[in-house]
């Protein structure tokens, strides 16, 4: 569904020289501002991977997961995908199916309840899929 | 952009009454998020199932750009419009106060924010911005924009809101003392539903694992006159209760509240004149055509007995519960169209 869950599609594993790209479609109904995303969390075959080896793309500029809170000026349009990169000790092959698990916690900036309080989504999805 | 396009008209979906037709493309966002479309293979879809002509948009959500627009954007939709003699009819501004993390917006940031959004309405050719925040100090700093601008502001009633709730009085109030033409209300049909959802109970069961009980339970915390944040709360409640995580339902366990409201149709007519556009939500089509949760006859005979004149915006929004491919939402706000046309002929023959 578009409004809560959807953040990984059929297309989302793209297999890198630098580790398994993993490209996320924004799990609400409109575009948000990079700072609306509060956290994101990926696990590999039911491993959590470490937040800060995480690596994040977008329109050409790459930032830590921990850098996006302050993206208040760069929308991620609702048709552009963010592109988490997962380094990995070996690449994954093109074809190659992998166990993927990815969470997507966001503050919706428009839906304020109270001062600096906002409606939140947290959004999970594990799926296995083949790497493009 | 500070060009301007004239606002065209549209024909009544049935003469004798002031009705017009139209969607939100909104009611497409899965198929948009997903790519499926760009904007003008988006509009030819519509076209040619027959949908039209009024469109609406949900900028945050059509804008590449937004809150601006470009002007190559700006050309190409206006080409498009021109071909399939489309209607602008709603541009939905949206208010993004949380934008900073460090702070919200102060008041010249949402002005600022809120005129952008204005200049590219205008610039679109719409007649009518939804807005989202009806602070006084904010209306009344809009108003010479919108008076230059020739743009209509709507203040959208949502569910779990309706036309006599205190908020909304208080809005009521507020125009009174501004005594604008230009300031009314969009309304939006999830305040006026009989029933939650069936789409929205059977995606919760499934995602909560939430048993018949639980529905009941969720359904009669709905069907009582506490605010949402007292409903919100007594559901998550009953759900640690059960041993339900409230995450394992997204942002359902408080949006369920949010997305149905359970306000008699007929308060709309308290507030008719001011009514100058509607979200004509619906989540599903049954198989004699109607609307299981909301009634359109009903409402439909409300807008027409109260000389409604403006647009019935359709407004899906089942796929908030529905994943891709599950509907066809343009299928769906065809029959949708003839459910109200069939009221409004019945609504006139009384």
């Amino acid at each position: 569904m578009a409004t809560g869950d959807t953040v990984l599609t059929d297309e989302s594993l793209i297999a890198r020289a630098d580790g398994l790209g993993i490209a996320l479609t924004v799990p609400w109904y409109r575009s948000l501002w990079l700072s609306s995303v509060s956290g994101i969390a990926v696990a590999v075959d039911g491993q959590a991977v470490p937040t800060e080896s995480l690596q994040v793309e977008l329109a050409g500029r790459t930032y830590s997961v921990a850098e996006l809170p302050e993206q208040w000026d760069t929308l991620w349009f609702i048709q552009d995908r963010l592109v988490v990169v997962v380094p990995l000790d070996e690449p994954v092959a093109e074809g190659q199916d992998v166990d993927v698990e990815v969470t997507v916690d966001l503050r919706l900036p428009y839906m304020q309840i109270a001062p600096m309080t906002y409606v939140t989504n947290h959004a999970v999805n594990r799926r296995t899929l083949a790497a493009r | 952009m500070t060009a301007t396009a004239p606002s065209p008209t549209a024909a009544p979906a049935v003469d004798g009454a002031g009705i017009t037709l139209g969607l939100t493309l909104y009611s497409l966002t899965s198929e948009w998020a997903a790519g499926r479309y760009d904007l003008p293979g988006l509009l030819d879809a519509v076209d040619q199932a027959g949908i039209g002509p009024g469109i609406e948009i949900v900028a945050s959500q059509t804008l590449r750009t937004y809150p601006y627009v470009t002007d190559e954007f700006v050309r190409a939709w206006r080409d498009a419009f021109d071909r399939h003699g489309f209607v602008p009819s709603s541009f939905g501004a949206n208010l993004d106060m949380g934008r900073r993390r460090d702070r919200d917006m102060t008041l010249d940031e949402e002005y600022e924010f809120t005129v952008a959004q204005f200049r590219s309405a205008r610039a679109l050719g719409f007649p009518l911005v939804r807005i989202q925040s009806a602070k006084p100090e904010l209306i009344r700093r809009l108003m010479p924009v919108a008076d230059e601008l020739d743009l209509t502001l709507g203040w959208e009633i949502h569910a779990p809101l309706g036309p006599n709730s205190p908020k909304v009085v208080e809005i009521r109030e507020l125009y009174d003392e501004i005594g604008s033409p230009r300031l009314g209300f969009v309304a939006d049909f999830s305040s006026t539903m009989h029933a939650m959802a069936p789409t929205t109970l059977r995606k919760l069961a499934r995602m909560g694992g939430l048993t018949t009980a639980d529905l009941e339970r969720l359904q009669s915390i709905w069907a009582s006159d506490a605010d949402i944040n007292a409903q919100h709360g007594e559901f998550v409640e009953h759900l640690h209760a059960r041993g339900i995580a409230p995450e394992s339902l997204g942002s359902f366990a408080r949006l369920a509240f949010n997305m149905h409201g359970h306000v008699d149709p007929r308060e709309w007519a308290d507030i008719m004149p001011q009514i100058v556009h509607v979200h004509a939500k619906f989540y599903d089509i049954d198989q004699a055509g109607d609307e299981p949760a909301i009634d359109y006859p009903e409402l439909v005979r409300v807008f027409v007995e109260g000389g409604y004149s403006g647009f019935f915006s359709s407004e899906w929004e089942g796929h908030a519960f529905a994943d891709l491919g599950e509907a066809d939402p343009i299928d769906l706000v065809r029959k949708q169209h003839d459910l109200v046309r069939r009221s409004i002929t019945a609504a006139l023959a009384r």
